[in-house]
């Protein structure tokens, strides 16, 4: 079984759920954790179950892959609960989830971080600060308060998608090698990096993002293969 | 330079800055209510560097060399909630928030604590897991929207504890009989309930290599809120066995904390367990109640990693 863990709302998790139906793929939302059966256990005898919804209970040990697309429970995501309480339950959801998978020995993909349910969320400021200690050329990021008014004009960026140990993009083998040993540093499984090509057709790091488009398919076999990996 | 940021009313960072001003070392004291004015610049090329200024105040991000942060959610200062979600002060107080806690994660100053490492307490079990693999004993857990299961973990336990999953404050209290009802509303929400270990509870600071043990005597289930409850609790300084201090002395490392509060408790069986770790422990509490130089020693640290002389010029508190 492979779980998806994200948003109600997020289209690219329903379309791999829907892709990886033949391998028993479902998708955890927010609202999952509001079914009955959910058993999680530290330092105690008994079941570990999963509720997929309140007719579907299963041993944890049936998953065999998770991928998370979520960072964090939001008051949003809980129709389900009164109002008043939606600022607790998602705190409380939050915590839950962050626990129960950091407590997973199958795959995982992110690693939930302290920080974040999906991985390393890190600020852009952390991001450029780790792709230089890779020595990789970074472009320079700056925020202010107040912020400056002027926008910045429009760029093309270079994506190199990283998944487990490939990467994916239209760049030179080297660049393609750093994107990954960020991934490495950053211990996320599923990076997207993004570079800008300059003048002299080097390219310079400018940011990454967790969560990829998935608008290759081999991207998605690539993360399917990871999932279900021994 | 050492920045403190907070609140100048909180007591932790209230006496680690008379610990500082006394010693007259060179330190800035960032009140958060007036921060939401500051002007705040923060430039990262691989170098951390930016500037940081408020009235006749100023520093280079690049000149701190420590820092000691207890900010609270800018969102419930006051100015910022009578302004209201989404007004300018309200977006302004969450941008200076946002840019000095990246600042805090990324800078090669000492920082007690980063942001990013003070996050794993937002998880209970996140961080029960982690500390019970360093080698405390923790107690039996279990988390669930199963109302039966947490009847049945009552009955094997017979006596069983409730507290919130996250670091949202929670009075943590016994399940009683005629709780026994209300178990039906764990399906909403994952609860969590742990088996009670009945002891003594010990408060342990660990700060840098120093360790101060408080031994907690209290009438109540939970210390924190005898006094509200009408029962009594008495600190006391204590010292503990090696081997306790030194796995305390590695759970805090482990975690990448300077300064952690480390709730402890024997059991009657002699045996340790460890129920949470704070990154941001209101140790004044304890300080006060004991005499034990908590605050000292956070300055201390502060200083070790300070480039500055201890006669440096007396600061000026903005």
């Amino acid at each position: 079984m492979i779980l998806v863990i994200a948003a109600q709302d997020d289209a690219v998790a329903h379309w791999l759920t829907h892709s990886w139906s033949g391998d028993d793929a479902v998708l955890i939302t927010p609202s999952s954790l509001s079914a009955r059966g959910w058993q999680f256990r530290i330092s105690a005898a008994g079941e570990q179950t999963l509720a997929i919804d309140e007719q579907r209970v299963v041993q944890k040990s049936a998953v065999r892959g998770v991928y998370t697309r979520l960072t964090h429970v939001r008051e949003t995501d809980l129709a389900q609960i009164e109002a008043a309480d939606r600022t607790y339950v998602a705190s409380e959801m939050t915590a839950f989830l962050r626990g129960w998978l950091s407590s997973l020995t199958c795959n995982v993909v992110n690693p939930a971080t302290s920080g974040c349910l999906a991985g390393p969320y890190w600020r852009p400021e952390r991001w450029i600060c780790a792709a230089a200690e890779l020595g990789m050329r970074v472009r320079p990021v700056s925020r202010s308060v107040p912020s400056p008014t002027v926008g910045e004009a429009n760029r093309t960026y270079v994506a190199v998608t990283v998944i487990g140990q490939q990467w994916f993009g239209d760049v030179e083998q080297s660049v393609g090698a750093t994107a990954l040993s960020l991934a490495r540093q950053s211990h996320a499984e599923v990076l997207q990096t993004f570079f800008v090509r300059d003048e002299s057709d080097s390219l310079t790091f400018v940011g990454a993002d967790l969560f990829p488009e998935f608008t290759n398919p081999a991207l998605r076999d690539a993360l399917r293969e990871r999932l279900l990996a021994a | 330079m050492i920045l403190l940021w907070g609140l100048p009313g909180d007591r932790p960072l209230g006496m680690v800055a008379e610990e500082l001003a006394r010693r007259r070392c060179a330190f800035e004291l960032l009140d958060q209510r007036k921060a939401v004015h500051a002007v705040v610049d923060l430039e990262v090329d691989g170098e951390v560097g930016g500037r940081l200024e408020l009235g006749d105040f100023a520093v280079r991000f690049e000149d701190i060399s420590a820092a000691y942060v207890r900010p609270y959610d800018s969102r419930r200062l006051p100015d910022v909630v009578a302004a209201g979600d989404g007004s300018e002060l309200w977006n302004r107080a969450m941008a200076i928030e946002d840019i000095l806690s990246s600042w805090c994660d990324i800078t090669p100053a000492l920082v007690v604590n980063r942001p990013w490492d003070m996050a794993a307490n937002g998880s209970k079990p996140y961080q029960l897991e982690w500390i019970a693999s360093l080698g405390f004993s923790v107690p039996a857990t279990l988390v669930t929207t199963d109302p039966e299961a947490a009847l049945a973990f009552w009955e094997c336990h017979r006596d069983v504890v409730y507290k919130s999953v996250s670091s949202t404050r929670s009075v943590v209290a016994r399940l009683s009989e005629c709780e026994k009802a209300r178990v039906e509303t764990v399906r909403w929400c994952p609860t969590q309930f742990q088996a009670y270990v009945a002891g003594v509870d010990y408060r342990v600071h660990v700060v840098g290599d120093a360790v101060f043990a408080t031994r907690i005597v209290s009438d109540r289930d939970d210390y924190r809120y005898a006094s509200t409850s009408g029962g009594i609790t008495r600190l006391e300084a204590c010292e503990l066995q090696t081997e306790v201090v030194d796995k305390c002395r590695e759970v805090a490392r482990a975690m990448n904390l300077h300064l952690a509060g480390l709730d402890l408790r024997q059991s009657i069986e002699g045996e340790w367990f460890c129920f949470e770790v704070n990154p941001s422990p209101g140790f004044s509490y304890y300080e006060e109640a004991t005499g034990q130089r908590i605050s000292q020693a956070v300055a201390d640290l502060l200083l070790q990693s300070s480039r500055i002389a201890d006669k440096g010029e007396l600061t000026q508190c903005v």
